[in-house]
């Protein structure tokens, strides 16, 4: 059986930086896979690879097969891939319902219409995918007012307009409260095994990382340190050692809300 | 070979000048991020102060470069009061209204010196000790030019001292590296600001006193030197001193060397350089890409077009209403004059389109104007058209003009996108102009006349209210369109709607033809209303006036070109009796930006907010 998405030997450097140095792995479709490293890792850099923002310097990516190498992240779409970025980006001068229409808009061909009224347009099937997320009360307010864990549902929400069977999350749960955060991963994992979707993130808070994650990949200044389940990892002496000596901060402190930025 | 020599050192002589101008543009933008208009404006009043102390003082070659200096200074302080009035107060305002209030600041300086130095051009003063020519290969060359050629260098290499060897310098270079960080490490950025505004503008100003010996002062330097500092700037890449420096000498010497092959297409050429410098380098010779984008999630909050509510709507049944009546009134000047400005208002409102949910900011909107009213014009004088399918083939081909135009522009953004429409327009422009024996050139074309069943006056006012109102309402439908969503997705955040399937730089370029075909049919109407067309239809200083009407109109309305270009028209008509009018026009322009910093459509808001404040 193919891999839903296979990185071989990506690498990018800025100038004299490193950022992310032949990175490899596979991962299988309805799987939830992590990469954590601490602040500057490289973990960004390769979603941005992955995701088409961002022409890796070298290495291959495949899609189920697909080579999709360097593609535009709009080519990527078009194949299923649904993001969520670091910094949620979202249209904040449009209402979190017309955020969603215009996803909705465009996977049904419709957007280039000058007559038609917009705000009309599957507005109920919008409002439902904000339903799933839990925005429902939301969707007349600007995205540019939401806080910012709103956001990153609608971030969410958006990803699932072209019904994606692969997630890219880059901190799919930043500013959000912990139960605010489990309710979103659930959801995150149901769809996952429903729709037989797989979903790559990453997130600072290791309670969501070991919680969710089915498999996890450790970086560190651009290179791979580890790779495997949750309780490996645990284990895994060379993380530890990542995590104390880089980054006190990711351990959960009282009385803080998030460990790194 | 002697001639070619004289040829290539007199362009290094006006490169110096030009270099001036360009370094201060430069290291302002570098550290303000404004682009600022008014800077022709100090050049040219560099010049005039320079030739009022030399003719007191410059009898002596201390006495002659020693007023150079203090005219420069002078005009440097001039600089810094406008940066303490006017520019201190918008540095975290849009990019559009910053470019709207140093316009502003342009007029009214240009009025202060009509005021002053009066309207005759002034003849440069001789420079004592060179005011000979030496022989080069057999050839004259003006001494001064020497003077000059060394000057460029000279302070270029003052530059770099400062920029490098001091500590000022230093900050200046982290400002225009990363304006974020320099907040950051708690410096005075006010003071910062002003001093680089200071030695901007004296910069400009010296660039003009600089070059009076040899092209003397007159009140159209300010306008002429602008659109050339710009290309220099844009094409060196904005906030890179070197890059200035090769651009001047770059487009100098094409001047030079391109005045012999093609006399009057210098400007083309010009222009044509910089398009192609820009599809290649996107962002100059020496630029570095911008960080993150202009545009503060705060504006577009404010740009969010709600659906039309009852009191729009009831706006719109009014004014309909009270156009349809106004010939029962039997004004015939009326008829004229809303005529005029409800094309004016058709041109406003479909540049509205794109700086508004388009976000891109074009600085030659007229080109497609002008081109509508072109096809219309030629249609009619060359192949006997009527008028009926002048107007219906005249949006179409300035659409098809957008089509060109639009391809190689929405490669680029921010100010390189502003300026590769300006040189577009330009370049358009001069084909116009000196295309004589098929346009007219400047005597333009006559006779373009309605038909026969439309050459009653207010039957003509009918027609153009009727598709003038049209297109302004189609104009409107189009935002609230999925087009319009998509257009503003692509403003909003290009990251999400590239991931989201969208291709952006596809909708902007529609969104060109779209706006630049409505703004052809004002064109092919204007030319039928006053039975020509001449270039200035599609000059800069029609550019100038839509994108002004807009932006006093607010940007972040959809009645914003309507009140705007309205308000814009009638005080042009109302003021321009007067002889200072058009600096009376950037008073009003710079108060309203300063006072109603959303436009005229945001001052409901203004006062509610005072009211709430108040309460
Ligand atoms: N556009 C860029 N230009 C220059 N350097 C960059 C750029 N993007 C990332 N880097 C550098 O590459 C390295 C990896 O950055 P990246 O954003 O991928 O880290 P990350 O693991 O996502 O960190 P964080 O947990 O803070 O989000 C860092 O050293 C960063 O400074
Ligand atoms: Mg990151």
């Amino acid at each position: 059986m193919t891999a839903l998405l296979s990185a071989d030997g990506l690498s990018k450097h800025f100038g004299g930086v490193i950022a992310v140095d032949a990175m490899s792995f596979e991962m299988a479709a309805g799987e939830m896979f992590a990469i954590i490293g601490p602040n500057g890792a490289g973990k960004s850099t390769c979603f941005n690879m992955l995701g088409g923002q961002l022409k890796p310097d070298s290495g291959r990516v495949s899609l189920a097969g697909e080579d999709i190498t360097g593609m535009t992240s709009r080519a990527l779409w078009g194949r299923g891939v649904g993001r969520a970025f670091q910094i949620a980006a979202t249209f904040p001068s449009m209402t979190v319902c017309e955020n969603l229409q215009v996803g909705l808009m465009r996977r049904y061909g419709r957007l280039w219409s000058i007559l038609r009224s917009a705000r009309k347009q599957y507005r109920e099937e919008a409002e439902h995918l904000l339903r799933l997320v839990g925005l429902g009360e939301a969707a007349d307010k600007l995205c540019g007012y939401l806080s910012y864990g709103d956001l990153k549902r609608v971030e969410l929400a958006l990803s699932l307009v072209n019904e994606p069977r692969l997630l890219l999350m880059d901190e799919p749960t930043a500013g959000m409260a912990p139960d605010e955060r489990r309710a979103l991963m659930d959801l995150v994992v149901r769809l996952a095994r429903e729709r037989e979707c797989g979903v790559l993130f990453t997130e600072h808070d290791m309670d969501v990382v070991f919680g969710y994650a089915d498999r996890i990949l450790v970086m560190q200044s651009g290179r791979r340190i580890a790779e495997g389940p949750p309780d490996a990892i645990r284990d895994n002496r060379q993380v530890q050692a990542v995590y104390l000596g880089q980054d006190f901060s990711l351990e959960p402190v009282p009385g803080s809300v998030r460990g790194a930025a | 070979m002697g001639f070619y020599v004289v040829q290539a050192l007199t362009g290094l002589a006006s490169a110096s000048a030009l270099f001036l101008a360009a370094a201060g543009l430069s290291i302002i933008f570098g550290v303000t991020r404004i682009v600022n208009f008014a800077h022709g404006v100090f050049y040219m009043l560099g010049a005039y102060m320079a030739w009022t102390l030399t003719s007191q003082f410059g009898d002596s070659v201390l006495g002659f470069w020693l007023a150079l200096i203090v005219a420069s200074l002078s005009i440097g302080v001039v600089g810094l009061l406008v940066e303490l009035t006017v520019l201190r107060r918008i540095y975290q305002a849009p990019e559009l209204f910053q470019l709207t209030a140093t316009f502003g600041v342009f007029l009214i300086l240009q009025d202060v010196t009509l005021a002053i130095w009066g309207p005759e051009d002034l003849l440069g003063p001789r420079a004592p000790m060179l005011d000979g020519s030496v022989t080069v290969l057999g050839h004259p060359l003006p001494s001064y030019d020497l003077a000059l050629i060394v000057l460029g260098p000279l302070v270029l290499a003052g530059l770099w001292f400062l920029f490098y060897r001091t500590r000022w310098g230093a900050l200046v270079r982290a400002a225009t590296e990363d304006r974020e960080m320099l907040g950051a490490l708690g410096v005075n950025q006010r003071l910062l600001f002003s001093t680089v505004f200071f030695l901007g503008t004296a910069l400009a100003a010296f660039g003009g006193a600089a070059q009076l010996p040899k092209g003397g002062a007159d009140l159209l330097m300010g306008l002429n030197i602008l659109a050339s500092v710009f290309v220099v700037v844009v094409v060196g890449g904005m906030g890179s001193i070197p890059g200035a420096f090769l651009a001047a000498l770059l487009i100098a010497q094409l001047n030079a060397f391109g005045i012999l092959i093609f006399p009057q297409g210098t400007l083309v050429l010009m222009f044509l350089v910089m398009a192609v410098v820009l599809v290649i380098r996107p962002k100059g010779l020496l630029g570095k890409a911008e960080g993150a984008s202009r545009i503060e999630s705060r504006a577009l909050i404010e740009a969010a077009y709600p659906a039309p509510g009852v009191w729009e709507r009831s706006f719109w049944a009014l004014a309909i209403a009270a156009l349809a009546l106004l010939p029962l009134a039997g004004d015939a000047f009326a008829l004229v004059l809303t005529k005029d400005i409800l094309l004016f208002v058709l041109l406003a409102a479909s540049l509205h389109f794109l700086l508004g949910p388009g976000g891109l900011v074009s600085f030659g909107h007229a080109a497609f104007f002008g081109c509508g009213a072109y096809a219309a014009a030629l249609l009619v004088t060359y192949a006997e058209s009527s008028m009926v399918l002048a107007l219906l083939l005249a949006p179409l081909l300035a659409g098809c003009v957008a089509i060109i135009v639009g391809w190689f522009c929405v490669r680029l953004s921010g100010v390189y996108f502003a300026m590769l429409t300006l040189a577009f327009a330009q370049v358009l422009w001069s084909i116009v102009f000196q295309w004589t024996s098929v346009t007219g050139g400047d005597d333009g074309l006559l006779g373009v006349w309605p038909d026969t069943w439309a050459n009653d006056d207010t039957v003509f006012y009918y027609l153009v209210t009727v598709l003038a109102i049209g297109g302004i309402l189609l104009l409107r439908q189009a935002v609230h369109s999925p087009f319009g969503f998509a257009t503003r997705a692509g403003r909003d955040s290009m990251l999400r709607a590239e991931a989201l399937g969208l291709h952006v730089k596809q909708v902007q370029h529609v969104a060109m033809v779209f706006a630049g075909a409505l703004a052809g049919l004002a064109g092919a109407l204007y030319a039928f209303s006053k039975g020509s067309a001449f270039p200035d239809y599609m000059g800069i200083e029609m550019s100038f006036d839509s994108l002004i009407a807009v932006m006093l109109g607010g940007v972040q309305s959809l009645l914003g070109p309507l009140f705007g270009a309205g308000l814009f028209s009638w005080a042009a008509h109302e003021l321009s009796t007067l002889s200072y009018w058009r600096g009376i026009l950037g008073l009003l322009i710079v108060v309203l930006v300063l006072a109603f910093p959303r436009g005229l459509a945001g001052i409901p808001a203004a006062f509610r907010a005072a009211r709430e404040r108040l309460a």
